[in-house]
């Protein structure tokens, strides 16, 4: 692949980890007060798991910039529940009060989701940036043939 | 037009290789036409096979870059224009020697 | 003959083009793990290689071997190891960007001429 083509792969493994990442902070605050799901028990913040993505095959040319295998891009690699333990709060008229009146909410924290939501949108914005930029470059170097 | 075969490949040179043409240009003075068109042409050969090779690791998929591969388009092409260019004048040299002998 | 169409400037520029389209895949990658935990931020030799680009076309050779990629360490890490500063990649990818984009206009523009010389007025 070109140089400049494999970068806009680069980036679209960025925009595709980010926007998993969106969506899974939208199900956190969809499910912020759902104190019973179908496994039972409250439900579970999830968070992804992000890691660089190790040069497959295809991207060897880029290679040639290091001896090392570089990364070639984001992957989510998981999706894992956050093992913070519920918020008990105190409401025995609840239906899903636990005998000692306490009402077991998700451990989702509206403003952490926010915080988070914040990241993951201007990490996307920025990918969208850098195609912008490698698109910008391509249309220059066809340029060169008049 | 074939959108691959942007430069055409050099053909159009049946008139000059009458025995003699290159020869006469010769005897004005200066290289043999003949030989600076025979040069020429090895130049815009080789070039063109560097463009269809540049044009055909790029369509799939090999290790090149866009500017590489547009630069050698444009070497091919400017050779092959070149190349015309120096073939008319040869051209246009020879029928005026030819309308002198009338 | 097209050694002479093509001038060594002109080599050196599409040289320079390559160092800077590398560069921007290592500057896109970067961008592209912001979020990811223990990543390092890196960046190219290119201001050498750029360098080297130009002389060795100048001199007639062949061209130089491939830059190193290095990390890159003005940026402490963060809590989770990252190193990547959005602002300061993105600054530096726009300006990547542009010195390609410049380079790339050059180059037509006396691909242009050179064209224009061949063929002279009609």
């Amino acid at each position: 692949m070109d140089l400049l083509s494999s970068t806009f792969a680069i980036s679209a493994s960025a925009l595709r980890a980010e926007r998993i990442r969106i969506d899974t902070v939208a199900t956190n605050l969809a499910n912020a007060h759902t104190t019973q799901t179908v496994e039972g028990g409250p439900y579970r913040r999830k968070t992804v798991l992000f890691a660089a993505r190790a040069l497959d095959e295809f991207g060897q040319m880029l290679d040639d910039l290091g001896r090392s295998a570089r990364p070639a891009g984001v992957d989510v690699t998981d999706v894992v529940e956050d093992a913070t333990p519920p918020r008990m709060v105190f409401d025995p008229g609840h239906p899903d009060a636990n005998p000692e009146g306490y009402v077991a909410h998700p451990n989702v924290d509206p403003i952490v989701e926010m915080v988070d939501l914040q990241a993951a949108t201007r990490a996307y914005e920025a990918n969208v940036q850098v195609v912008n930029a490698t698109r910008r470059m391509s249309d220059a170097a066809l340029s060169i043939i008049g | 037009m074939d959108p691959i075969r942007i430069v055409p490949g050099p053909q159009p040179l049946g008139g000059l290789e009458q025995p003699g043409g290159g020869a006469k240009a010769a005897s004005a003075g200066g290289p043999a036409f003949g030989e600076v068109l025979a040069d020429s042409l090895a130049q815009v050969n080789q070039l063109q096979t560097e463009a269809d090779k540049a044009i055909t690791e790029l369509a799939t998929g090999g290790p090149t870059t866009l500017h590489d591969t547009m630069l050698a388009l444009e070497k091919a092409d400017l050779s092959f224009r070149l190349m015309m260019q120096v073939r008319n004048k040869i051209v246009e040299a020879y029928q005026e020697v030819v309308r002198m002998q009338v | 003959m097209p050694s002479t169409l093509i001038d060594p400037t002109l080599e050196g520029v599409a040289r320079a083009l390559t160092v800077h389209a590398r560069r921007h895949g290592v500057l896109a990658e970067n961008v592209a793990n912001l979020e990811t935990p223990g990543f390092h931020a890196r960046d190219t030799d290119f201001r050498r290689a750029l360098e080297a680009a130009f002389s060795t076309a100048r001199a007639g050779e062949a061209a130089p071997h491939v830059e190193t990629v290095r990390e890159d360490t003005s940026v402490p890490p963060r809590a989770d190891g990252n190193t990547v500063d959005l602002d300061l990649q993105m600054a530096q990818l726009s300006d990547n960007a542009s010195r390609y984009g410049t380079l790339s206009r050059i180059l037509a523009k006396r691909l242009a001429l050179i064209r224009h010389g061949i063929e002279g007025a009609r």
